[in-house]
């Protein structure tokens, strides 16, 4: 498997981990399925691909960052600048992690 | 019984990295992995520190001012620790360093605090196994793999350094023994009988149970230890002499992880054993002239400036280790990541200047420890007479030296470190036991100088 069929099977799996996540009302296994998403986050930050400094962050972090190899950093870095100082902390939200990696894909 | 687990595929448990791609990822790359992470890491901190955003303001920095890595280097000011300590103090217990909701902290630990105030550091879930995985790199090189069995000399406190170990353990999938609560006889009994292969302490400790060891009669070189591992204060990569001293008193290959607790357990050990490697993919680090506040060139020595990617609830950039290194691009190894040759070479607020010639600790430590009929006790205490700083070196003479020659041996120590640093110490022999013994980092230095002639440091 090349680097970047890898990449790929690790988004899919994090989509699927997310469709579980948001398929269950199970306390238990939302979490262990948080913790799998983080495990893929990890995978894929260490294959080069950094989305976002942590996998649990609202959907605004997202957007604006990108796989490192494929869109220029500084671009990337440019287009959400502006956005930056209205944003706020929040908690982590499931859905917005999933659903920004399901669009981008 | 069933089968044991299989970690690995047959082609991966050779594996000379345990990360082939990222340890050898081209400079080009790294750096341009860096600097996007770098932007993400600006952005998070003006986002959610209140810290950090009150320091951009004040200098009229935003986020997308920094364009490049010069740009982060130059404009990010630069953070030191006293920094943090004073925010805490103010609003316990993190104030406004805090970057995520508190309930996100989920392990809560302490710098060592042995030359000051601790700092207190908060990991989130996921911080604590990014940290974790900054050991296994070193690990793995140095040939510990997974159901390895793993004997923590420690005592469970709050102390970052050992229960960042404790997770990179738990990451690389060995067995965790724990020696919380035992002596040092309790340790060696426990060693015997459970048989770990790996011992994880302080290099000074790993001298020293060997020492009661023999003092038990006990064949710890026979035991079942292969590998020990150490942290927390110059060890076997930076001293050649303690190398071959923990090597010898084990019959064991001691390797060495360069970490710091509020920032990463960033430089795992290089297995040429001669120094450890910058971790790039969780910390972004350059040296610094202390004096002017330049970048240092590659080869020469600087203070280590280092930011740290994956402690997302208390981020630190640009962050003032004053640990002075020797940064070079290029290793035998393989591996792409900087490389500190010797790990620290000395600390800026631990350098003193005796009769004009500037002296460091380790510079001391090495020829110490290489010195026949020196114990590894010994302590550099500190004293300002007649408007100039003194050191005088203490040190407990080997057991076997009769009393009646410690003179001559003080006087000899004296004459190697004059010939060898061009600088003439006092040299006082102490009875053996006379100097104190630490279960975590030993103290080497006595600084009884008035404050105001000390650094501005609390490290």
């Amino acid at each position: 498997m090349t680097r970047d069929e890898l990449i790929a099977k690790l988004h899919d799996a994090r989509a699927l981990v997310y469709q579980a996540h948001e398929g269950t009302d199970l306390p238990q296994i939302q979490m262990i399925l948080r913790h799998a998403d983080q495990n893929l986050h990890w995978a894929l930050w260490n294959l080069g691909v950094v989305n976002s400094l942590r996998p649990d962050l609202p959907p605004e972090e997202k957007k604006r960052a990108a796989p490192a190899r494929k869109k220029p950093a500084r671009a990337a870095a440019k287009r959400g600048a502006g956005k930056l100082k209205a944003r706020k902390p929040a908690k982590p939200k499931r859905r917005s992690t999933a659903r920004g990696r399901t669009k981008r894909r | 019984m069933p089968a044991p687990v299989r970690h690995f595929t047959a082609k991966a448990r050779d594996a000379k990295f345990w990360n082939r791609y990222t340890e050898t990822l081209p400079r080009a790359e790294l750096d341009a992995l860096h600097l996007h992470k770098l932007e993400q890491l600006v952005d998070y901190v003006y986002a959610y520190s209140p810290f950090y955003r009150r320091r951009f303001d004040d200098i009229g920095l935003k986020p997308r001012h920094i364009k490049s890595i010069a740009d982060f280097k130059r404009l990010v000011p630069l953070t030191d620790k006293q920094d943090f300590i004073q925010l805490q103090q103010e609003r316990p217990p993190y104030g406004d360093t805090l970057t995520l909701p508190l309930e996100m902290v989920q392990h809560h630990v302490e710098t060592s605090g042995s030359t000051g105030l601790p700092l207190a550091v908060p990991y989130s879930a996921y911080d604590t196994e990014r940290v974790g995985e900054s050991w296994t790199y070193g690990f793995w090189a140095h040939g510990i793999r997974p159901g390895d069995a793993m004997y923590f000399a420690f005592n469970w406190g709050n102390f970052a350094g050992f229960w960042s170990c404790y997770f990179g353990a738990r990451r690389m999938g060995c067995r965790v023994i724990s020696g919380g609560g035992a002596d040092s006889q309790g340790h060696i009994r426990n060693i015997l009988r459970l048989k770990p292969k790996i011992l994880i302490s302080t290099p000074t400790f790993a001298l020293r149970l060997a020492q009661v060891a023999r003092e038990m009669g006990a064949d710890i070189r026979g035991s079942s230890i292969r590998y020990t591992y150490h942290a927390g204060e110059p060890g076997p990569f930076a001293l050649p002499a303690m190398k071959q001293q923990i090597d010898e008193a084990w019959g064991a290959d001691s390797g060495e992880l360069l970490g710091i607790a509020e920032i990463e357990a960033f430089a795992p050990g290089c297995p040429h054993r001669d120094g450890v490697h910058v971790n790039e993919m969780n910390v972004f680090s350059w040296s610094m002239d202390p004096k002017t506040g330049q970048e240092s060139a590659e080869g020469e020595i600087g203070e280590n400036i280092i930011t740290s990617y994956t402690y997302s609830a208390q981020p630190l950039l640009n962050y003032r280790s004053h640990d002075l290194v020797r940064r070079v691009g290029r290793c035998g190894c393989g591996r792409t990541w900087e490389k500190f040759q010797g790990v620290v070479l000395g600390r800026t607020d631990f350098m003193v200047t005796v009769r004009g010639t500037n002296v460091y600790q380790t510079a001391v430590e090495n020829l110490l420890g290489a010195f026949d009929g020196v114990s590894p006790f010994y302590q550099l205490v500190l004293d300002h007479v007649d408007g100039n700083d003194r050191m005088t070196v203490e040190f407990e003479p080997e057991a076997n030296i009769p009393e009646a020659d410690w003179p001559a041996l003080a006087r000899l120590v004296g004459e190697h470190i004059h010939k060898q640093l061009h600088v003439r110490l006092d040299v006082k022999p102490v009875k053996p036991h006379g100097l104190p013994r630490y279960d975590l980092k030993t103290k080497r230095i006595i600084d009884n100088r008035p404050k105001e002639l000390r650094r501005m440091l609390d490290r």
